[in-house]
């Protein structure tokens, strides 16, 4: 009998127990109308038809300025609608407004698209540079999407955990699609640019001169834009709190002095494998994510413009793969991510994977060890030309966008089957005149239908802008040829084609 | 209600309305299997959906949660659009879901569902319509009494009340049916 059934005839016994005599009939009965439940054709071209029709009725309903009566429910919850930083900027700065130019920008964490004309940002792909460029861990951003040399090494980082684990043998993959018709939604699409320069107004010259120090008057500084905030608690567990204000940034992070660190009197190699975690410490990811939740919850955390948090497994798939999983190196801290979404649609990275409000657990305290990729939401949205369904296609079918692999036929080769896409977004970098833009790219998700079963495979779907300029200029990205394996060298006699070691006559002398 | 949709229904009544996607994405196939266990017939269940959620989106000031939770309140909105759906094809008799309906009228059902619900409907059709919702919310749904009683609009004691009066009133008829009845109550 299953849960369901018995569950309802406890609900009838409760009521009355002689209900026991029909228990045959019953589940007869209650069996048949199961079973008899229709099928429902839930259509999901209809679940994303409807989605997007609501969406664009939401935005009407918005633009009509449709301001909702307050009620007692949102009342209570101000806390939560004012946001850590906007607090935090009355109490320090109350005087000093965000300008740019005379446009007043506000520094939100709430999603704000302001739109401009087509092609407003110039070229998408003006540059191909370093990646890295103005993106540092240690600023509080995230790091760019790396360029692996080869689809079987993969380094991460969750924050603690990074490892690289090198496969014996470079795999080519090719990608065949196999689903739907593709259709190109529109001739044109909207690539959203995250607004950065939020740093505060000359008016802080004034707020300056308010400080009083000995050595150096502050109030000289003209022009001053304030650029970092910083604070730590000075509690067992305690943080720092970082707000970049240029980049729209902020983090949280262990206040290292106040957190108990197990191998800081290790001595040798047996102290830390004894402090090393094992696999079964790690909690199940409901447990990871409650801790994940209750901390957003009680730190008032806005997650406006985020879905449902995911724990990020690849640490396990790794382990799932790993040849010798007793030595498999547990990582200390777990990414929970609160996939960033734009208007109901999910953002991913370049490599299919989820990506947004990072939130790190510590396992072995069961603590929140830090907040990363927490920015604020300021767009300015610009229409760009769409590719046309074979170009992207032929983009999925290689691999998909910044797919820099060699594919070598006469190898090991594996074929990946593409189901049909989701139309969603991917974030992407531009580097333009030393500088990096964030943009927001309209693009296909290609799920993967048989992933390989090979360790070190780091895409989760493929994706493929559906910006026309990109895909151009993907066409002519480099092709990385794998790292040919060294041989064991000899440590013995040279071998007959190198010459003898060299004998110094002195006897001249 | 959960913290996280209490908050995301805050923040549509803020003004930030594209929030509501994240309620579309945990009830829409809900509220279409509900209107579809009602109607038969795809195409409908799917206008019938798109109008439940479009009242639901353009009403959401008017939602509170005093006045109960938001999924019962969704239901409600689902429930009486299939009601008035269905009050366009006959006036002289009350017809508030494809069970009532008489094999001649214009509703279309498809084919498939209705010989699949051929020898069920024997059982169905011999409840009243509330009896029947009931029935459907509790085995086909998989709504608890309570969510029944909310969207229902009754107490859990009232839909025991009925219970005894429709015992009452169909204890001469076929056994197989009065037992059916029993799994109306709580």
């Amino acid at each position: 009998m299953n849960n369901e059934i018995q569950k309802i005839l406890e609900d009838l016994y409760q009521i009355d127990k002689s209900f026991r005599k029909y228990e045959k009939q019953l589940i007869k009965i209650i069996n048949e109308l199961m079973v008899s439940r229709p099928e429902t054709k839930f259509d999901e071209n209809f679940r994303q038809e409807l989605k997007t029709k609501l969406l664009y009725r939401a935005e009407e309903l918005m633009k009509k300025g449709n301001k909702l009566t307050f009620n007692l429910m949102n009342l209570k919850n101000i806390y939560y609608l004012a946001g850590v930083v906007a607090i935090l900027l009355l109490i320090i700065v109350p005087t000093i407004y965000l300008t740019k130019q005379g446009a007043v920008i506000p520094l939100s964490f709430n999603l704000n698209i302001s739109k401009t004309s087509d092609n407003a940002f110039g070229s998408l792909s003006a540059e191909q540079g370093d990646k890295s460029a103005n993106l540092t861990a240690e600023d509080g951003i995230g790091a760019a999407a790396p360029i692996v040399a080869s689809e079987n090494i993969r380094v991460q980082g969750g924050g603690g955990g990074g490892y690289a684990m090198p496969a014996p043998d470079f795999i080519s993959y090719s990608y065949i699609y196999s689903g739907g018709e593709i259709t190109v939604p529109a001739d044109k699409m909207e690539v959203l640019k995250r607004i950065k320069e939020a740093g505060l107004g000359p008016n802080l010259e004034a707020f300056l001169e308010k400080f009083s120090f000995d050595s150096v008057d502050l109030g000289k500084f003209a022009g001053s834009k304030l650029q970092n905030i910083s604070f730590a608690e000075n509690k067992e567990f305690g943080y720092i709190i970082n707000i970049n204000m240029e980049e729209g940034a902020l983090v949280i992070y262990e206040n290292y002095l106040k957190w108990p660190n197990p191998f800081k009197d290790c001595g040798d190699e047996k102290c830390y494998q004894q402090n090393q975690l094992k696999i079964s410490d790690i909690p199940d990811d409901q447990t990871i994510i409650n801790i994940a939740n209750k901390f957003v919850n009680e730190y008032g955390i806005n997650t406006n413009g985020y879905g449902q948090p995911v724990v990020d497994s690849r640490w396990r798939q790794s382990y799932e793969s790993y040849p010798d999983q007793e030595n498999f190196y547990v990582p200390d801290t777990l990414s929970v991510i609160y996939p960033q979404t734009i208007n109901g649609q999910p953002v991913y990275d370049e490599s299919g994977y989820e990506q947004g409000l990072t939130i790190n657990i510590n396992i072995r305290y069961n603590k929140v060890s830090n907040v990363t990729n927490f920015f604020s939401q300021n767009y300015q949205s610009s229409a760009y030309q769409t590719a046309d369904a074979d170009t992207i296609k032929a983009s999925a079918e290689n691999g998909g966008y910044h797919n820099y692999l060699y594919y070598d036929a006469s190898g090991q080769t594996d074929e990946l089957e593409l189901g049909s896409p989701e139309l969603a977004y991917i974030k992407i970098w531009n580097y333009r005149s030393g500088q990096t833009d964030e943009l927001i790219v309209p693009a296909y998700i290609f799920p993967l239908l048989n992933p390989p079963a090979a360790p070190g495979f780091y895409k989760k779907n493929v994706v493929v802008p559906l910006i026309k300029e990109l895909l151009e200029a993907d066409e002519s990205r480099p092709i990385i040829e794998p790292m040919p394996l060294l041989k064991e060298s000899s440590a013995t006699a040279p071998s007959q084609d190198q010459p003898a070691e060299t004998v110094i006559d002195t006897t001249d002398e | 209600m959960e913290v996280n949709e209490q908050q995301i229904i805050i923040n549509c009544q803020q003004g930030n309305l594209e929030e509501f996607s994240r309620l579309y994405d945990k009830y829409i196939k809900k509220i279409y299997n509900f209107v579809y266990y009602r109607t038969h017939h795809k195409e409908t269940a799917e206008d019938l959906t798109s109008q439940t959620f479009t009242k639901c989106l353009e009403n959401l000031n008017k939602f509170s949660d005093k006045k109960g939770t938001f999924s019962s309140w969704l239901y409600q909105i689902a429930r009486n659009t299939v009601i008035d759906y269905y009050r366009t094809f006959k006036k002289e008799t009350d017809i508030d879901d494809v069970w009532d309906l008489q094999t001649d009228d214009d509703a279309p059902r498809d084919v498939d569902t209705k010989m699949k619900l051929e020898k069920i409907a024997e059982y169905l059709k011999l409840l009243d319509k509330e009896q029947r919702d009931l029935i459907i919310m509790r085995i086909w749904d998989g709504l608890s009494y309570k969510e029944i009683a909310a969207i229902a609009k009754k107490s859990e004691a009232s839909l025991k009340m009925m219970f005894s009066r429709t015992i009452k009133r169909l204890k001469e008829k076929d056994a197989l049916a009065l037992i059916l009845l029993l799994l109306l109550i709580e």
